[in-house]
């Protein structure tokens, strides 16, 4: 295999930097906060996707290393138990229902709140919700990471 | 040529959003994790002592509050229930602290409570599990979310 000469190498990627640089100039703050949305909440609907349908492969690659999550019962779950609760059954979901979101947006990070309405089973006890929702995203390296979740059950008033 | 490029990557580094930082200077993550537990020491104070000025300095403009009953509260209305008496801190016991550092500006931090309090005139003793996330703006860490679920007994 021929070698691509280190001149060259460098020169695309100068060329490249240099039009990322000139796109993101380009965008106004506004711009730029809608994008962070709309990006975040295609990560949020993969998020729901894989633990909808217990692919934790795919969860595993939003999830980071350093995930906490705090679910409505008060338990404090890591990224391997999190991942462990979809694959063995304990946690299982049977609908599906996100809604009312509200993004606050500081750089990389990105605090999303919500309702959710997901019907689930827990441990062997269904429950219906309606639940209140943080996530934490962070982009790194160019990816939206979630490293963090917190759940609250809405108590009827 | 070669010294062109140089100069050029150097600069690129400097000025691309995915590249550089707002580091300000240097600090260790244990470093970070101290100022932030001391940050979140002085609210814990602040919020025993329903001391509005402490807090109002420490929460961020747009803090999001998530109640143990669900409620979503602002800035404004989770300041508004100190000041009225609404929310009121018998005692304050937070422990078992987890402190997680991302780069230099961003802190999650979660914690246990056994503090008792006073909502709407019902005691509230706990255990509770929260979620705490501090953002440095302006060079000081604030108070971006808080969110609190009761453990189930």
């Amino acid at each position: 295999m021929q070698r691509m000469p280190v001149r060259r190498t460098l020169l695309i990627f100068v060329v490249i930097s240099s039009l990322q640089v000139c796109a993101a100039w380009a965008q106004s703050p506004q711009e730029r906060i809608e994008q962070t949305k709309k990006e975040v909440l295609a990560v949020n609907e993969k998020v729901g996707l894989a633990i909808r349908t217990g692919d934790t492969k795919a969860l595993s690659q939003i999830l980071s290393d350093t995930f906490d999550y705090t679910n409505q019962t008060g338990e404090l779950l890591d990224k391997a138990q999190m991942l462990a609760n979809i694959r063995s059954g304990k946690l299982s979901t049977i609908s599906q229902d996100y809604g009312d979101y509200h993004f606050r947006i500081y750089g990389d990070t990105v605090v999303l709140t919500g309702i959710s309405r997901t019907s689930l089973v827990y441990g062997g006890k269904p429950s219906k919700g309606p639940r209140r929702f943080t996530r934490i995203y962070i982009n790194q390296n160019g990816r939206w990471l979630l490293v963090a979740q917190h759940v609250t059950l809405v108590v009827p008033e | 040529m070669r010294q062109f490029l140089l100069v050029c990557l150097i600069a690129l580094s400097c000025v691309h959003p995915t590249l550089s930082q707002d580091t300000g200077k240097n600090q260790t993550t244990q470093e970070i994790k101290n100022e932030v537990l001391k940050v979140e020491q002085e609210q814990d104070q602040a919020v025993a002592a329903s001391d509005i000025k402490t807090l109002d300095r420490i929460w961020a403009d747009n803090l999001v509050y998530t109640a143990p009953n669900g409620e979503l509260l602002t800035k404004a209305q989770h300041l508004a229930e100190f000041q009225s008496g609404i929310r009121k801190f018998e005692t304050m016991k937070h422990d078992d602290f987890n402190v997680r550092v991302y780069g230099d500006s961003v802190v999650v931090l979660t914690g246990r409570s056994t503090s008792m309090l006073l909502y709407n005139g019902e005691v509230s003793e706990g255990p509770r599990r929260f979620t705490n996330v501090f953002v440095k703006m302006d060079g000081r860490w604030q108070l971006v979310s808080h969110h609190v679920t009761n453990v189930a007994k």
